[in-house]
């Protein structure tokens, strides 16, 4: 199986034909030649004279909803979703119901990997009750690099250290979405101004920021008591952060030397509170958008590295949970299929020349998998983009949930083509 | 005329549409007050009064200004959210519309539903009360209240005292009044006012008499407990204590000044017995002008189509 790709702009960042035209040729899933130009015998030949290629996305942060959530999502459309967003790679929270928390359920879904592959998160606690902890090792063997308090914050202290110590003698990331509970209560909404004239609980900037006091502040009390046997792979990872303080405190332990990583939301670099201001429940996200200033704050944050990675944080909703009253509403978004060309079009909207760090090398190197670079003898893979507007319809979500909070938007990047080995999809 | 075929709220209301409704109210008014108070305006207009919440006043307020227009009316309530029962408020409200109904009057204790209701469906629609975000009819009639007591609000002092955050009349109140030039200082324990309330231009304090004392009109709020879904101050004794309005508050101020109270009054909490039922009070005026504000509200959207 040979497949060329003729005149295509290189947009990887760390490819050698970075921002120049070039001929990509692959055979049998693997770089073959790059070159100016290739002339040879293949069984596909695409020509992308005004395409662009990207890295596939590797997205750390994917609401699972199997079990139990079928008629949200399932194998199919999960893996159909991803490949039309050129997400290859990605992590699957523990927030199936029931939980997959047994070795077996860990080990049942890494091998759905096919087209795309799946790395399952595990659950810390039986059920994500924040009581009884899992069999942690065991579910570390059976394949589990990450684990999880569900897609939130352990809110009991006394085990979330535990967690953190027993957790760090593993080479494993425990990843956590910051959020203080008694803080966020019923809210809905950033708290602020919009919270306000929209008569909606808010939900403070202090419920996410406490916990990630928190959380470092355990981190280093658990690397103070360690007797030296820290593995030096483990990590604390925050996902989601959504404001200016947050990213303040993660650049601070960075510095400070701490094992921290941290993520954004594609949706967060987009939209703010006044987003919400039509009671759009597709817009209902947790943590809320916040305000311009934390926007301007979490791309900062990206640029000078404190934030490694940028998620879809996808999260299917059935429309029974969406088409009603914004305070009954359910809170996500789906975004596999947005992340990429959301990406890009607010990248160039802060002239900002490659997005390929956020969204393939940091979280590759998070998860510590291939990166795939765009090299001979490399696994080839890779999107294939091009430079069009178009209004985004739910006619064109292959999601099975269509709550997606960029409905009757117009992209002006869009997806035509991806390739994961020897499997080429054209959109 | 009226810019919007909905009336969802008064922060999307300009002044020049607040003057007209209150204009056509007064004229309403002088309806009312004739031997035969029925006019034809709305005669073949049939009008849905859907409640979702529990509600006396505003309810019958709305069905009486219906009637004295001559509106063929239906009343749907339903205690509870519409999820819990199993069917959705659109399935709801499409259903009343096969009826084939022409205007909506809905109290919902979502914030945002009538706002909701109206991208998904072409009656018109007017807020009767969505949970914690506004009661524009409520902030309309006490305009009108105001300015029989007070003339052009305009630079006038209005207070609004007790729970400013789990108040649907109080942010009306304060787009309402912010958009005729009057001051408005919100007064209340600290836990019960909204953390980003200034940027709408009000003060806020939380000394009541000191309120008192600045004001030319308070509009004192009830408590409401039933939307505090967690606790924000110690008890209702205390409240009372410290934040309640009593008789002896009025009478010791140095000018006189207009109290106000959208009901139902928790009697002996925000206000006692001899202060709601003193001179002072304009509460009654309030209920009668209500019905002739409802009118003109229904008159002005009906009279779009």
């Amino acid at each position: 199986m040979r497949i060329l790709f003729k005149s295509v702009l290189i947009l990887d960042s760390t490819s050698t034909y970075f921002q120049q035209k070039v001929d990509l040729l692959a055979e049998n899933g693997i770089w073959k030649e790059l070159a100016p130009s290739i002339t040879s015998s293949v069984d596909t030949q695409v020509d992308c004279e005004n395409l662009s290629w990207y890295p596939s996305v590797i997205d750390l942060r994917v609401h699972h909803t199997l079990p139990g959530g079928e008629f949200k999502e399932d194998w199919n459309s999960l893996k159909s979703a991803a490949i039309r967003g050129g997400v290859l790679d990605m992590a699957l929270l523990p927030t199936g119901n029931p939980v997959p928390q047994q070795a077996e359920a860990i080990q049942f879904i890494a091998n759905q990997t096919t087209e795309v592959s799946f790395y399952p998160i595990a659950p810390l606690t039986l059920d994500n009750k924040g009581e009884n902890f899992t069999d942690l090792y065991d579910l570390h063997q059976a394949g589990a690099e990450w684990f999880s308090h569900g897609a939130g914050s352990l809110q009991n202290t006394d085990l979330m250290v535990k967690c953190l110590q027993y957790l760090q003698t593993l080479p494993v990331t425990l990843v956590t979405r910051p959020n203080t509970e008694g803080l966020s209560l019923y809210g809905q909404i950033h708290e602020g101004l919009q919270s306000t004239l929209m008569g909606l609980k808010g939900i403070p900037v202090l419920a996410e920021t406490l916990s990630i006091k928190r959380d470092l502040d355990l981190l280093r009390y658990v690397q103070s008591n360690s007797f030296g046997n820290g593995n030096k792979e483990f990590k604390l990872h925050i996902s989601c952060l959504s404001c200016q303080e947050s990213v303040d405190l993660i650049r601070q332990a960075k510095k400070e030397g701490l094992p921290v990583s941290a993520d954004v939301a594609i949706h967060q670099l987009i939209f703010t509170e006044s987003d919400v201001s039509d009671f759009d429940t597709n817009k209902k996200v947790n943590p809320p958008f916040r305000t311009q200033e934390d926007q301007d704050a979490l791309w900062k944050g990206l640029v000078d590295g404190t934030i490694d990675a940028i998620v879809s944080d996808h999260h299917p909703v059935e429309v029974e949970m969406k088409e009603i009253e914004f305070d009954q509403a359910s809170f996500g978004v789906v975004g596999l299929e947005t992340l990429l060309p959301a990406l890009l079009q607010a990248a160039k909207l802060r002239n900002i020349q490659s997005v390929d760090t956020w969204i393939h090398h940091g979280p590759a190197k998070l998860l510590g998998i291939d990166s795939a670079q765009l090299a001979v003898g490399n696994p080839s893979k890779g999107v294939l983009v091009a430079l069009k507007n178009q209004e985004y319809e739910a006619s064109q979500i292959v999601s099975k949930s269509k709550n997606s909070a960029f409905l009757n938007h117009t992209f002006d990047h869009q997806i035509v083509g991806v390739l994961n080995g020897t499997f080429y999809t054209s959109f | 005329m009226l810019k919007s075929p909905h009336l969802l709220g008064i922060k999307d209301l300009d002044a020049e549409s607040i003057d007209l409704i209150v204009k056509t109210a007064k004229e309403f008014k002088e309806v009312l007050n004739r031997p035969i108070k029925k006019v034809p305006s709305l005669r073949d207009v049939t009008i849905a009064n859907v409640f979702f919440e529990n509600s006396t006043r505003t309810r019958l307020s709305f069905e009486l200004a219906e009637k004295r227009l001559s509106a063929d009316t239906i009343n749907f309530s339903a205690s509870g959210s519409s999820v819990k029962k199993g069917e959705t408020l659109l399935d709801t409200v499409n259903n009343i519309l096969a009826m084939k109904v022409d205007m909506i009057v809905m109290r919902h204790a979502s914030p945002g539903a009538p706002h909701y209701l109206s991208k998904h469906i072409k009656a018109n629609i007017i807020n009767a009360g969505d949970g914690t975000h506004e009661h524009p009819t409520q902030a309309l009639l006490d305009t009108f209240s105001l300015r029989e007591k007070l003339g052009d609000l305009a630079g006038k002092k209005i207070a609004i005292i007790g729970d400013i955050l789990h108040s649907r009349v109080a942010l009306s109140n304060i787009y309402a009044l912010k958009k005729q030039g009057a001051q408005v200082r919100l007064c209340g324990p600290s836990t019960l006012i909204p953390k980003h309330i200034q940027s709408l231009g009000v003060e806020v304090s939380h000394d009541v008499k000191e309120t008192l004392a600045w004001c030319d009109a308070a509009n004192v709020l009830r408590i409401q407990l039933e939307r505090q879904q967690i606790k924000y101050f110690p008890s209702l004794r205390e409240y009372a204590q410290f934040f309640g309005i009593t008789r002896k508050m009025l009478d010791e101020l140095p000018k006189e000044i207009v109290l106000m109270h959208p009901g139902p009054i928790n009697r002996g909490v925000e206000l006692s017995s001899d202060a709601a039922d003193s001179p002072h009070s304009i509460i009654l005026d309030q209920v009668e002008n209500g019905v002739a504000i409802r009118m003109a509200v229904l008159y002005l959207l009906a009279s779009r189509a």
